[in-house]
């Protein structure tokens, strides 16, 4: 049986039936993913979290990524400055809710891994195997700056990702080993309890660099990345699954990230991306951001300038799913034709928007193939995962007793 | 993934307390009786220990007893096979009809078998042990 | 204001009338503080946590503290190998829980202390301000060695230990800070949100070396330790305050623990203790963790090596409380009196022994005055607060 096929028969949700996967970008960071100063009734706390993810569990929706942050990224909205810590959050989170798949997202510079592998095992026994790891590599230097002389070189920063995700593997699978490395020495390496999960806990990561790009097709189950058209979504997928294979003989799906703004007219949304992106937009953290990832705005046309800091202020550099239902329940069909698995979304105001987009959008999904209604995909996540509490592999056979005494 | 078994029976205190090793040192077994073994098991085990099947067998009589209060015909194979007349086919053949013969526990990936519970050779085997499978293909 | 008026002002538990605080330690880990391989239903899961802390809100108890622990400590029980790692059990309870105080502990060296202040400010957000922090530097050589390298000489781990410290104290209260010390420097820390507690979630340790007995004067406000007698009790108490105000012009409490073994008659208790510890006790496990902390057979007597390893198996060295609920609440009224604030309780079987000490154990401890009836203590704002019942814990 494959990686991908356990990961289905155990009914985990990041395998289940639906061509197009749904999940949330960053419930738990300030702003969430719009750099604006639009008004909004979000707060990064967790009684809001808890109610978005009973909205999502009862909509059907697959999984909720957190965004790690130390600090904020500056100007006035201070972006994601005020946040809550991801693996305390998943922890948390497992706690309340029952069939949504949630992520851990670690700067793995800033944890070591037995600590790592500890709580992850940690929430997988609260969740019941419903947790997974985003690996981050940290790259945003105010941030690593904290953890002083931390931020490695670029390349240096995923043999340090290797290695990391190595010992933590090792940390799941097996008892009493020992490891030697080039950042990591480990004596008489030990856990338990090991993740319930089959066959581990879901891994994913965003590097986009070519290094970047090596770790994931080595390592994780999901590549993230943002598209920019639906061509390039299918060459970006194309070329994972072909170097995971061709180097690594190894299955791997892609992901997206979207932002939404759904309305009844077009008109309406329109109104409202103009509001909060081109009139309370926050422009000094999105020169920071794009300082920070190279844009180089001399080179570029004015329009393409224009359109990247929008996308940006809009959602994080995601994909814009503005305007009717309709329009957006198209944009979705076609990234799922593209061969990406899913896309997670955000919105400026989740608690206010995501009912109408839940209401609206879902049933054209269904009615277009790409997701099943809730019903036909519950089946398989609550009971099988549940069922599975100590691993099929420690079986305390009934036979063991003697026949008589 | 190593797959680890375990033959014991229910009350031996060495049984028990290598079922309990295992299981808080998180080493996943499975656990049978060892009235469970076949014949071709024992011939596999066997195969596995330089003394071969003789080596599965308590060593004398007080042993036995100790553990079997109550299992008078098994007895008496213990002193035959140990004195070295019988072929090792014999003694498999002995041990298929009459596992009690067999030391408890016995822990076994049918690479490598461990005989009775030792402490140290326990720790010195499980070194490296992989638990679960985690499929990276 | 002094800063335990603070706490007293802000209503945080640990602070509360009661003269005789109420915990327990360690639910988290496999065998919690006994070492034997005696029967019993617990298990250091979700499931069983929450059942025993839903039962202890419902019986007025203090907190709970968790034991961090990275590896078994050997023997056939291999006594806490299988437990949940704290920060995220923490988490987890304060998201299931409206009125208990939690403690992560915290092995330091694992861990910068960046990441430990952001995390217990994301509890202290979920539990609406009730987590603390227990420190410990590390004295288990085993578990220390996973993290190769890690474990350091012990006064240089108080060095590090008090670094560590002042950078989570920093974390929750400056912005923009540098620090530089010999084992972390720090450009331009920030942090948000900070701790919403005042004046911050309450600081524990159990360090009894000189060092440590130092650095608990001064950072925490809780120093734990063992008692031999009941004027034992009361002269470390008072080493302690004098410690702490003569040294660092601070106030300081102290806080034990102890194991519970209560039954309708004197008899069955007993019985039942030789029953887990003589009989069942994982005695090699106690003989290591006894080497561990240098109780040696040359230098003491028979009798007390035994009675010592007996108390480690009983519940991890602490105080036996064994007898009848008049001779455990004796005991436990006689603690109060030394000065000591309070006490965490461990039993074998949380489930099936907890609801006989709540029930025929505390209503004596009320009688005494050492504790008040659970409804006079509720604040009115705590009572607004269970109306709004927004998480149901779905595990339970």
């Amino acid at each position: 049986m494959s990686r991908f096929e356990i990961f289905r028969e155990a009914g985990n949700p990041m395998f289940n039936n639906n061509q197009l996967k749904l999940g949330i970008f960053g419930p738990n960071v300030n702003n969430s993913c719009s750099m604006t100063l639009a008004e909004t009734s979000f707060k990064p706390n967790f009684e809001t979290n808890v109610k978005i993810a009973k909205m999502m569990e009862a909509a059907g929706y697959e999984c909720i990524v957190p965004v790690a942050r130390w600090r904020g990224f500056g100007g006035p909205s201070n972006f994601n400055g005020e946040c809550m810590e991801t693996y305390t959050w998943a922890a948390a989170m497992a706690a309340v809710t029952e069939k949504i798949y949630l992520f851990c997202t670690s700067h793995l510079p800033t944890i070591h891994p037995i600590v790592a592998s500890k709580m992850i095992s940690t929430i997988d026994g609260i969740s019941k195997g419903r947790i997974g790891l985003n690996t981050v590599n940290g790259w945003f230097p105010n941030e690593m700056g904290m953890f002083s002389g931390k931020k490695l070189e670029h390349d240096k920063g995923y043999e340090f990702a290797a290695e990391w995700l190595d010992v933590v593997l090792k940390m799941w699978s097996e008892q009493f080993f020992d490891h030697k490395g080039e950042f990591f020495e480990i004596k008489d390496g030990w856990q338990e309890p090991k993740p319930s999960q089959s066959p581990r806990p879901v891994l994913i990561n965003a590097g986009s660099s070519k290094a970047g790009m090596e770790f994931a097709a080595k390592y994780v189950d999901f590549h993230f990345s943002f598209i920019e058209s639906m061509e390039q979504a299918r060459e970006w997928t194309n070329r994972m699954k072909k170097l995971a294979w061709e180097e690594y003989k190894r299955e791997i799906n892609t992901f997206t990230t979207s932002f939404v703004v759904c309305r009844p007219t077009e008109k309406e949304a329109w109104e409202y991306y103009n509001y909060y992106v081109r009139e309370k937009g926050d422009d000094e953290v999105t020169d920071i951001i794009c300082r920070l990832f190279n844009i180089d705005t001399a080179s570029q046309s004015a329009d393409f300038n224009k359109k990247f800091r929008e996308n940006f202020i809009a959602g994080w550099g995601g994909y814009a799913l503005v305007g009717t239902p309709e329009q957006v329940a198209d944009k979705l069909i076609n990234i799922a034709k593209s061969g990406v698995s899913g896309t997670l979304l955000s919105f400026v105001d989740y608690l206010e928007e995501m009912p109408y987009f839940n209401e609206t959008v879902l049933p054209l999904l269904e009615q277009a193939g790409v997701r099943k209604p809730i019903n036909s995909t519950e089946k398989p996540t609550a009971d099988k995962m549940g069922a599975q509490p100590l691993k099929s592999t420690s079986i305390e056979a009934e036979v063991s007793l003697e026949p008589v005494q | 993934m190593d797959k680890w078994v375990l033959y014991g029976k229910s009350g031996n205190p060495a049984s028990d307390i290598a079922k309990a090793w295992l299981k808080n040192n998180g080493i996943p077994s499975e656990n049978y009786s060892i009235f469970q073994l076949t014949r071709e098991e024992i011939a596999r085990l066997a195969n596995l220990l330089p003394g071969g099947a003789k080596d599965l067998v308590y060593p004398n009589t007080f042993s036995f007893s100790l553990i079997n209060p109550q299992k008078k015909t098994e007895k008496e194979y213990i002193h035959q096979i140990h004195k070295g007349e019988l072929t090792e086919d014999e003694i498999i053949g002995i041990l298929g009809t009459y596992p009690a013969l067999v030391i408890s526990p016995i822990i076994t990936d049918y690479k490598t078998v461990l005989v009775g519970y030792n402490l140290e050779k326990m720790v010195s085997t499980f070194r490296y042990v992989k638990v679960k499978d985690i499929t990276m293909a | 204001m002094s800063r335990f008026d603070v706490f007293r002002e802000a209503g945080n538990p640990m602070f509360n009338d009661n003269k005789l605080k109420l915990g327990i330690f360690g639910p988290n880990v496999s065998n919690s503080c006994s070492m034997t391989l005696a029967n019993t239903t617990f298990k250091p899961d979700f499931e069983t946590n929450v059942k025993i802390a839903k039962m202890m809100e419902d019986a007025g108890y203090e907190c709970i503290v968790p034991v961090a622990r990275w590896r078994g400590f050997g023997g056939s029980s291999n006594f806490n190998g299988n437990c949940m790692e704290t920060y995220t059990w923490a988490a987890a309870m304060a998201a299931v829980t409206k009125k208990i105080y939690l403690f992560c502990t915290s092995h330091v060296p694992t861990m910068h202390p960046i990441v430990a202040s952001k995390m217990l400010s994301t509890i202290d957000e979920i539990s609406k301000g009730r987590i603390g922090l227990n420190t410990v530097t590390g004295w288990f050589p085993k578990e220390m060695d996973m993290f190769a390298g890690k474990k350091m000489e012990h006064d240089k781990g108080y060095e590090y230990a008090t670094e560590w410290m002042e950078v989570v104290l920093k974390m929750w209260s400056e912005q923009f800070f540098d620090y530089k010390g010999d084992f972390f420097e720090i450009k331009d820390g920030w942090q948000e949100p900070k701790p919403t507690q005042s004046p911050r979630p309450v600081l524990i340790s159990a360090g009894t070396s000189k060092k440590g007995r130092e650095f608990s004067a001064r950072f925490t406000d809780f120093n734990f330790g063992y008692i031999e007698s009941m004027e034992h009790g009361k002269e470390w108490t008072n080493y302690m305050k004098k410690l702490a105000w003569d040294e660092f012009r601070r106030e300081i409490n102290t806080f034990t623990t102890g194991f519970v073994v209560c039954r309708p008659t004197e008899k069955e208790a007993k019985e039942f203790y030789d029953y887990y510890v003589r009989e069942q006790g994982d005695w090699e496990v106690a003989n290591i963790i006894c080497d561990m902390f240098g109780i040696e057979s040359s230098s003491n007597s028979i009798d007390f090596l035994t009675k010592a390893r007996e108390n480690f198996i009983g519940g991890w060295g602490g105080w036996a409380f064994v007898g009848t609920p008049e001779q455990v609440a004796d005991e436990m009224i006689k603690i109060s009196k030394t000065g000591i604030s309070g006490t965490l309780v461990s039993f074998l079987d949380y489930v099936e022994e907890m609801p006989y000490f709540n029930e025929n154990v505390l209503p004596l401890l009320e009688q005494a005055g050492v504790r008040k009836p659970i409804k006079q203590e509720e604040s009115p704002e705590e009572q607004e607060n269970t109306n709004t019942e927004l998480y149901s814990p779905v595990q339970v």
